[in-house]
């Protein structure tokens, strides 16, 4: 009897489509997987359902869009069948290895499904005791007070002093001993990786399934020197490092002054990039030792992009969904096939999960929505494909329940063109993604009414769909999940919770 | 003038609740009366309706519906 083969999902926080060499990328920040595409099946135009990671997980995982069971409801429903649920189910042992994303924890459902579920915040993280705030003594502390009190009583003399004051505090810093791993907030992809590599190594002969999450590319940018080494720039100190991260983050500055720091922390992002792709090839050579690799279905993607000022963004805020933000890298390697480059039609990760599944000859969950491709995939084919992603646009911090309650943004799109629409204000813009593949120049309200309608008829299908049968139960499911959360977070407070949480 | 019914539950039960979230509610009526507001609101529809009438609008104007 043949024995089944297991999978190993790799996602990785923040990666672009158009920064891994596989698609197109010239500068080496994937060395191993380029190797790896040559024996898989490449997706150039993979697309989230939803952006940034808490809009765009439960398409991975549970193939369920975003808003599905109510816009209020965050993470995977307590009992929602997932990818690992129904591998579970069918007799595979199932472990997630976390790096640390605060949307993909127990509190938010990615638990689901798990035998062995670690995500490092719920662990203790080493602990970083020079922080910037605790070193100003209160001389200084007293004589900043004054200072900023009085410089806040006009424009020019506010911006001078938050100038002086930023300065000052990255004077403060570089007096310190900085180490890349000392200013990273959370573990790089070689703690992941060992910590998956010692679970892989126990395991017996059952099919596994392993998820790995990786946040390498996510900001602040601290990459390992070793990563930064491997792409030419060893140069890069921690205190440079830190200094350009701050000069990044920093709220209230336009376009223009950011601009100067751009290409130095692109190259913070991308040594990123290199470090996860080290790490994968690390965990790959585990699975060879222990002789699983032959058998193991293997499917690497991100969760969503970032943004470097194309649009004059940074980072990955839901304020739009450009294709930096939603084009994504997908890569599957399924043992015993050659792979190929796929058409490029617009995969929706809403499809993965189940695409997935097939593959290992287990049904996929009625509750899934996207569908199989699997039968067209391993012909090297895609058929026409339109891949709609949707967020709550501007909502930030999803753990306040009024933010998830905004306005949706949603984008449709297909090979050729995109639909922008925007609830908030009703309005809705195209591209024209063959010739303005940046999307830079909306058409022309009335241009191309033909493709224009033909995707609004898919964003009205989308808005419109019914519910599930199972959906109100989950709904309901996640929303007990959330009060119990708030009772147990208030405990200790004295005050009635009563009022706190009715509907406004 | 609001009306009220009476739900039956088990001493146990209510002892139980009462224990676990006593101090943030004043009654086992008060508790029972968050959750099911909690549970019965209604976010979705409302979004729905007036998502619909937008993207309709814009198909209308193009002469596609
Ligand atoms: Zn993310």
């Amino acid at each position: 009897m043949t024995r089944q083969r297991s999978l190993v999902l790799v996602t990785v926080d923040c990666l672009r489509a158009d920064h891994v060499g596989f698609l197109g990328y010239p500068r080496p920040t994937t060395p191993f997987l380029d190797t790896l595409a040559l024996h898989s099946y490449v997706f150039p135009s993979a697309i989230v359902a939803g952006a940034p990671t808490y809009f765009s997980f439960p398409a991975i995982l549970a193939s369920r869009f975003p808003l599905a069971l109510g816009r209020d409801v965050l993470g995977i429903a307590p009992t929602e069948p997932t990818l690992a649920s129904a591998l579970q189910a069918c007799g595979w042992t199932t472990a997630a290895f976390l790096a640390g994303n605060p949307y993909l924890s127990q509190r938010c459902g990615y638990d689901e499904g798990f035998d062995t579920f670690r995500d490092i915040l719920a662990e203790d993280l080493p602990c970083d005791s020079t922080s910037s705030e605790g070193e100003m003594d209160t001389h200084f502390t007293r004589l900043n007070r004054f200072l900023e009190r009085n410089a806040r009583r006009n424009e020019r003399t506010a911006a001078g002093y938050e100038e002086l004051y930023f300065l000052y505090c990255q004077w403060l810093a570089s007096r310190r001993q900085e180490t890349m791993e000392g200013l990273r907030p959370y573990p790089a992809a070689d703690t992941i990786v060992d910590q998956a590599s010692s679970w892989i190594s126990s395991q017996g002969d059952q099919p596994f399934f392993l998820w790995l999450h990786l946040m390498d590319p996510h900001h602040p940018y601290y990459p390992p020197e070793e990563a930064l080494a491997a792409i030419g720039r060893a140069d890069i100190s921690p205190s440079r490092a830190r200094f350009w991260n701050a000069s990044w983050s920093r709220g209230h500055i336009n376009c223009k002054r950011l601009q100067r720091y751009r290409d130095e922390i692109v190259t913070l992002y991308d040594a990123g990039i290199q470090w996860a792709d080290t790490q994968i090839s690390r965990l790959i050579r585990t699975l060879q030792h222990s002789c699983r690799w032959d058998d193991t279905v293997f499917a690497v993607t991100g969760d969503h992009g970032e943004e470097f000022l194309e649009h004059g963004r940074r980072f990955h805020a839901p304020e739009d969904l450009a294709d930096e933000l939603i084009h994504v890298p997908l890569l599957l390697r399924v043992p015993g096939m050659n792979g190929t480059i796929l058409p490029n039609e617009p995969f929706s990760l809403i499809h993965l999960a189940p695409t997935l599944l097939d593959v290992l000859d287990v049904p996929s969950p009625t509750t899934f929505r996207g569908a199989s491709y699997w039968p067209d995939i391993s012909k090297g084919q895609l058929p026409k494909l339109t891949a709609v992603t949707e967020c709550i646009e501007g909502c930030n911090n999803p753990l306040q329940r009024s933010n998830r309650l905004g306005q949706r943004l949603l984008s449709v799109r297909d090979a050729s063109y995109k639909v922008l629409v925007r609830f908030g204000n009703s309005t809705d813009i195209m591209f024209d993604l063959k010739n303005d593949p940046g999307e830079y120049c909306p058409l022309p309200r009335d241009a191309k009414p033909a493709e224009r309608a033909q995707l609004l008829r898919v964003a009205r299908e989308h808005v419109t769909s019914p519910p599930q049968a199972s959906d109100p139960e989950f709904r309901l499911r996640a929303c007990l999940r959330e009060f119990c959360q708030q009772l147990s977070f208030r405990r200790n407070a004295a005050e009635p919770l009563l009022g706190e949480i009715q509907v406004h | 003038m609001t009306e009220f019914c009476n739900v039956r539950l088990t001493a146990e039960l209510c002892a139980k609740a009462e224990q676990r979230f006593g101090m943030h509610f004043d009654s086992i009526s008060d508790l029972l009366t968050c959750l099911l507001e909690e549970l019965l609101r209604d976010d979705i529809g409302h979004f729905q309706q007036a998502e619909q009438k937008i993207v309709e609008e814009r198909l209308r104007d193009l002469g596609y519906i």
